[in-house]
């Protein structure tokens, strides 16, 4: 068999086996009685007042959550643990028999109940839609045609736009990961309208932080915060529908909530709501048409990014090699500063940070802050490969009459650019993974594009291979590029021989 | 053309030159012998600026230099071209062919058109017998076709002095003829000409005077007749003596 299909197909089958339920997590109840504990998923990143690092206890976590899965677990005779995960991959994870149970602001929708066992509620919550005063015309979801509409990723809130707008023609929807970041992109006037829970509208939303916020009074629909069980255990659904049960009747749950500020009267109605079966999304043709598309926005980030990382790499080298004792100095800064801190923090500075100074769209902010970034790399890969380059090269131009800048742009940056090639094909290969740093300022690129497609389709099988092949298809001319020019520059070398 | 006053070089505490005082006159080659370490290539360095000097002053081809010139000063300019140098390594550009190293500075320093470039390069390639290898790049070519073209490179500027350091020490012994022949044609036809040799032949037949340096200062400075065959101090005739030994 043709050895590339053989790896395509093993693959396949790896990617097939780690899609389907993980198999023997039944049994979960007992272990947990074994054990003495009860282990449950959760993000700190969810922020107040779910579960959160306790500001004046700075390692301690708390959170409203953490109050009710240790009524839970002492009402089951054991201790709770709570582990720390992403917020996307909770419920992955859950299947993967990491921890016990899910409690984190877990949305009671279709899609989880096909996948996993939900317990009763613990909490009704209100979609609820947050505008800037100056736009009284936005009272209801349906006047959102047209808009750039911000929400969290994975949520129920995420489901009903999608439902109301089928796609980015009719609405924009920006996903967000974090609880801030909605609303200060709505104050900035980068979107038109956030929609979530009212729990998080009414604490990072309308808030005296945010003067020019409201939260539109009409509630959009309701929802329920439950707790998530694998679908092997429903004995440990019913032990924890008891429970619940019990801490509802007696009181407990209402006094949680009550500490939390989050009691009102929703809590107190039925709180059984099935939810509807959305249809899971097939591979169509309009998948792969949005596939293409997010490629499209990963090579413009990248090839964009790259031409200003060349020039600002370049810059700072010869400011490095050539400079003056202070040009110096500032080049190294600056090579220490970008190099030396996350790319993520700097796009986070760029788009979030500079945006009451200057107002970077996504894109731009995305072009400048990989730009800028990688430059710094560039710049140690040139300075390399000037400083490869023998003194005597240098001697001989001068000796012929040429100034410093035509040394540099006729002798050595000829022969330095073969040095770095090499490097320079790495880099911009690897800029072409990392451009998908940039989802966390909204850009919607290959990698967030399949996480997307993920969710729709619940399963990670197709979207990953759809993304896989086509950064491979990105990737691999661009390598055959870069050797064909390697060679072209290599006209003037003896072939190498050991 | 050349007037050199108590020319004074160190590195660190080290002194390399002692208040070098000389002249040249124009058309004259001028052979500079000695024990290494003695300061001639630094000398020689010194002439166009490569190596820059603590104390003294230099007149060459109506440029003066003194310490302290910027590297971007325009007398540099001027100086380099009229002033020529060849490399002990060649120091071809390796990236560029034969035709283009000569081109090169003409073009970019003189400003001269691509296409007037190209035919005096040729011209100079001519010279220096290497016609046919104008489009080879410098690792095509052996050793003594390098120097050739090297010579041709600092030809092109139409330098009125030209400074050889240790042009064929790099090179096989059937190599050096070709270019010792080169630089003799050269002096034939009247090139103001320095070359820190170690070939005692071309000291003795094409240099007008032979300069032994050692321990920064001329010791020795006269014809090949009286400084070849009548060393008159100890370190010439103890250095001539063991050339001779060395190649009977």
């Amino acid at each position: 068999m043709n050895r590339r299909l053989a790896l395509v197909l093993g693959v396949l089958v790896a990617a097939a086996s780690c899609d389907g339920e993980a198999p023997g997590h039944g049994g979960t109840l007992a272990r947990i009685r074994e054990r003495g504990e009860l282990t449950w998923g959760g993000d700190v990143q969810g922020g107040a007042p779910y579960v959160f690092e306790d500001p004046e206890h700075p390692p301690q976590v708390i959170g409203f959550e953490v109050d009710i899965m240790a009524a839970v677990a002492r009402r089951l005779g054991v201790r709770p643990r709570m582990v720390q995960y992403g917020w996307g991959s909770l419920v992955p994870s859950l299947e993967r028999g990491d921890f016990d149970v899910i409690a984190n602001g877990l949305e009671a929708t279709a899609e989880r109940r096909e996948r996993i066992l939900l317990s009763d509620p613990y909490f009704v919550y209100a979609e609820t839609l947050t505008v800037r005063t100056d736009r009284p015309e936005l009272r209801a979801v349906f006047d959102l045609k047209g808009m750039r509409v911000g929400t969290l990723s994975q949520t129920y809130a995420y489901d009903i736009l999608r439902r109301l707008y089928r796609d980015d023609s009719e609405a924009v929807i920006k996903v967000y990961e974090g609880n801030e970041e909605p609303y200060t992109d709505l104050e900035l006037g980068r979107t038109d309208a956030v929609l979530l829970d009212n729990i998080i509208a009414e604490r990072y939303g309308c808030t005296p932080a945010h003067p020019t916020l409201k939260c539109v009074p009409y509630e959009v629909a309701r929802g329920v915060y439950v707790i998530g069980i694998r679908k092997a255990d429903p004995e440990l659904k019913q032990a924890i529908d008891a429970v619940l049960a019990a801490m509802h009747a007696d009181g407990e749950l209402e006094a949680i909530l009550r500490k939390w500020k989050l009691w009102d009267d929703r809590q107190l109605e039925d709180r059984h709501s099935e939810g509807q079966v959305v249809r899971s999304r097939a591979l169509d043709g309009e998948l792969v048409v949005q596939f293409l598309f997010a490629a499209w926005v990963t090579l413009k980030l990248t090839v964009l990014a790259f031409l200003l990382a060349v020039p600002v790499g370049a810059g700072l080298a010869v400011a490095r090699v050539y400079g003056a004792a202070p040009v110096r100095g500032a080049a190294r800064l600056y090579i220490e500063l970008f190099r030396g801190t996350p790319v993520l923090l700097q796009l986070f500075v760029l788009y979030y940070g500079l945006a009451p100074v200057i107002s970077l769209g996504p894109v731009e902010a995305a072009v400048l802050g990989l730009g800028l970034n990688y430059g710094a790399y560039e710049a140690e890969v040139y300075r390399g490969a000037l400083l490869a380059i023998p003194r005597g090269q240098t001697e001989a131009a001068r000796a012929l009459g040429l100034g410093p800048v035509q040394v540099l742009g006729h002798v050595l940056l000829p022969q330095a650019l073969r040095l770095a090639l090499p490097p320079m094909t790495n880099d911009f290969v690897s800029l072409l993974k990392d451009s998908s740093l940039v989802s966390v300022i909204t850009v919607i690129e290959l990698t967030k594009r399949m996480t997307i497609a993920a969710v729709d389709m619940r399963g990670w099988m197709i979207p990953g291979l759809l993304c896989a092949a086509m950064y491979l298809v990105l990737s691999v001319p661009l390598s055959e590029l870069a050797r064909r020019l390697e060679r072209r520059l290599a006209r003037d070398q003896r072939p190498l021989t050991l | 053309m050349i007037s050199v006053r108590s020319l004074c070089k160190r590195h660190g505490d080290r002194e390399i030159l002692v208040g070098v005082t000389t002249q040249v006159g124009k058309g004259e080659t001028i052979a500079i012998v000695g024990p290494s370490g003695g300061g001639k290539s630094t000398l020689l360095r010194c002439l166009n600026y490569l190596e820059r000097f603590e104390a003294g002053e230099i007149e060459i081809a109506g440029v003066t230099l003194r310490p302290e010139l910027a590297n971007s000063d325009p007398v540099l300019r001027t100086l380099r071209t009229r002033v020529g140098m060849v490399f002990q390594q060649f120091n071809l550009f390796p990236h560029l062919s034969a035709l283009d190293n000569v081109a090169l500075a003409p073009r970019v320093v003189k400003r001269v058109s691509a296409t007037a470039a190209e035919s005096r390069a040729r011209e100079l390639l001519a010279q220096v017998g290497l016609a046919d290898r104008a489009a080879a790049f410098p690792h095509e070519l052996s050793g003594g076709q390098q120097q050739r073209v090297a010579i041709a490179r600092a030809l092109a500027q139409d330098p009125d002095v030209m400074l050889f350091d240790e042009p064929t020490s790099a090179l096989d012994p059937e190599m050096r003829d070709d270019v010792m022949e080169v630089i003799r044609s050269l002096a034939r036809g009247g090139m103001t000409m320095l070359v820190v040799t170690h070939e005692m032949q071309f000291a003795h037949d094409i240099a007008s005077r032979v300069w032994v340096i050692d321990r920064g200062t001329i010791a020795e400075d006269g014809p090949p007749t009286e400084v070849v065959d009548r060393p008159q101090t100890a370190v010439a005739r103890e250095f001539f003596g063991r050339l001779r030994r060395a190649s009977p």
